[in-house]
């Protein structure tokens, strides 16, 4: 079986050079996708706890986070201005992968609601030579937060 | 739905043919299919189709003259979809330094 790939690099190649993945690498591998992955000094049981966990999430994410982290929960975040978005719980394996799709509208720190970009983040963790890489994905969706109908005709499969 | 929603842009972008088309057309300014197909490697017909998902997607606008259908980019379309990618990009960027500095605090 081939080696994972990781920032387009594989896993040894990583091994033997780690700091631009610690430094940060971004690349796109589609052009709705934001894509970005580093490589954490900690268990995955550990990375898992900073994104399960509302306070030590809250304390990198930039937003004071509200909710459950388990499929079907509504998680509320609350950004320094005090705009609130609202996001669902869409897949939590602890340890492993959590997916959550923000809704596509937002409160005003004034309390009017307003349309927001839907979309939909997905969080990788996986072991990595006694460390942990975490691997990012959000994509756009939807406004009304399901799938796109497909334009054209070599449009591209999605999941 | 509506299609000049920003997502088609990326929907209408995802295809490596149409980016061809859509480089191509940047580089001629305005052009019909025919055109463009002296410098692609499809059929006119397939870039007609090309174009009008473009169009669709609110990337190239569409100007008939007479018979022939010319069409030019619209960059403020792309500057919308670019936008996006940018600011959730750098969104991640301090989120992850945060994440980092977390764990170094906890060493």
């Amino acid at each position: 079986m081939p080696p994972p790939v990781i920032c387009n690099r594989t896993v040894a190649s990583v091994a033997a050079n780690p700091l631009p993945c610690n430094r940060r690498v971004a690349y796109a591998r589609a052009v709705s996708d934001v894509e970005r992955e580093t490589l954490l000094p900690a268990s995955p049981d550990e990375v898992w706890e900073s994104l399960s966990d509302p306070e030590r999430l809250s304390e990198w994410f930039g937003a004071d986070v509200d909710g459950k982290i388990e499929p079907g929960e509504v998680l509320t975040f609350t950004e320094p201005d005090g705009t609130q978005r609202r996001a669902i719980v869409e897949f939590a394996q602890p340890g492993q992968r959590l997916v959550f799709r923000y809704l596509p509208f937002e409160r005003t720190p004034d309390g009017r609601s307003r349309r927001g970009e839907s979309s939909r983040v997905a969080i990788q963790i996986e072991p990595f030579d006694g460390q942990t890489i975490i691997r990012i994905t959000e994509t756009r969706v939807g406004s009304a937060g399901t799938p796109r109908p497909q334009i054209g005709f070599h449009a591209r499969a999605r999941t | 739905m509506n299609r000049r929603d920003p997502e088609y842009v990326f929907d209408a972008l995802g295809d490596p043919t149409r980016r061809r088309v859509v480089v191509q057309l940047g580089s001629l300014g305005s052009a019909t299919p025919t055109q463009l197909a002296q410098y692609l490697p499809i059929s006119r017909q397939a870039i007609s189709k090309h174009l009008d998902m473009l169009a669709e997607a609110g990337l190239v606008s569409v100007n008939k003259l007479g018979r022939q259908t010319f069409y030019r980019l619209t960059p403020e379309r792309f500057t919308d979809a670019v936008g996006w990618i940018a600011q959730v990009g750098a969104e991640w960027d301090t989120r992850l330094a945060a994440l980092r500095k977390q764990f170094r605090k906890a060493r």
